[in-house]
């Protein structure tokens, strides 16, 4: 079977439930929840950083898509609409806690001890402890995916962790596959940049 | 190719989105060039690091919420009040209105009964004028004939048939 065969087939068999679920089959709905709502709190969670509020924004999303289910028209793909709409949510989240966000930084920069999870990598504080190392990492690089801007994060976040297509990308994002080429590319230097210390070949390097 | 072109294709050489002959370019230079080789394993590196982030498993109860809140969004729904014949009326007022349409009715009906007996009066006090006015005319010893013109009228008309 193709991709583009997949890919129809994923088309006709979302949209079939979504009509279904139109004419009062509950649990069309039931299975599509099924189907998605661990991506979709995933894909909210690499944007937000927070499980339970990554799980109340996907609770949104569902509600989103029963509410506006009446109006549905498959005319694209379910998982490019139902993407768009966490993206939107999750960008929308990003924007109204910025400004607290700020600030909490700035309390963390400026306070004695400081915490972990938002002080710069650096290596030197690296524990011997390997949890510790791999949490030290894992926060090094929801750093790094942070600080991205919104249209190179998304990229990278539906490329490296939902294995989308570029041209689904360019979908959700609302561009064109060579913007996606764009972005990821200047996406992926910036993270070599920022991940560059916690590379093998870096250390070998400096050994 | 140069270094920096080379190091520009780097991400979509790695993705595999470079095209054929750009694709083949940049493998003959990374036979040569050991800083583009690092560059890209550092590339690849730091993609593969994504990884270790690891995906979160949703909460047990995840479902039941979402049907939770469905079932209170749609509880309001089943215990809507039923619509009133005027929506845009507050039921406060639906006494207030009940009470000036009985008024209203009311009023219409004495009204009309009102103007009914005016006017049979005004009917009698007609007649009344009538016969004073023929009275002084000295007609009223044939006021009995004038007021049964009509028969005398039909009796004329069958006396003529009977004499014809």
């Amino acid at each position: 079977m193709s991709e583009n065969n997949v890919c129809d087939y994923a088309l006709n068999e979302d949209a079939a439930l979504m009509l279904k679920f139109q004419q009062g089959d509950d649990s069309a709905f039931e299975r599509l929840l099924e189907k998605y709502h661990e991506q979709i709190i995933n894909f909210i969670y690499r944007y937000i950083g927070d499980k339970a509020e990554a799980e109340d924004l996907a609770q949104n999303v569902f509600l989103n898509v029963y509410r506006s289910a009446k109006t549905y028209v498959p005319k694209s793909k379910f998982s490019t609409w139902i993407y768009v709409i966490a993206r939107n949510m999750a960008l929308n989240e990003l924007r109204r806690r910025s400004n607290h966000r700020e600030s909490s930084l700035e309390e963390t920069v400026s306070g004695e001890d400081g915490d972990l999870s938002r002080q710069i990598a650096d290596n030197s504080k690296l524990s011997a402890s390997g949890a510790l190392e791999k949490q030290d990492l894992i926060n090094a690089v929801k750093r790094a995916i942070d600080s991205l801007p919104d249209n190179q994060k998304t990229a990278v976040i539906l490329r490296r962790y939902e294995n989308f297509s570029y041209e689904e990308i360019a979908r959700i994002i609302g561009c064109s596959v060579s913007a996606v080429k764009s972005l990821l590319s200047r996406a992926k230097t910036a993270l070599k940049e920022k991940l560059s210390s916690y590379s093998q070949e870096q250390n070998e390097t400096f050994l | 190719m140069r270094c920096k072109k080379v190091k520009h294709f780097l991400p979509l050489f790695l993705d595999g989105q470079l095209g054929e002959n750009n694709s083949a370019a940049v493998k003959t230079h990374m036979k040569g060039c050991l800083i583009c080789s690092r560059e890209l394993k550092l590339l690849e590196e730091s993609w593969d690091l994504l990884g270790k982030w690891d995906n979160v498993f949703p909460s047990p109860n995840f479902k039941a919420v979402f049907w939770q809140r469905i079932s209170q969004e749609e509880e309001p729904l089943l215990l809507r009040k039923p619509i009133f014949v005027f929506p845009r009326f507050r039921p406060i007022l639906v006494p207030a209105l009940a009470s000036f349409f009985t008024v209203l009715i009311a009023g219409i009906y004495f009204a009309g009964l009102f103007f009914r007996s005016d006017i049979q009066r005004l009917t009698v006090m007609t007649q009344g004028q009538d016969i004073q006015m023929l009275k002084e005319l000295d007609l009223a010893e044939d006021f009995h004939i004038i007021l049964n013109m009509q028969a005398l009228e039909d009796f004329e008309v069958i006396n003529s048939l009977e004499l014809t």
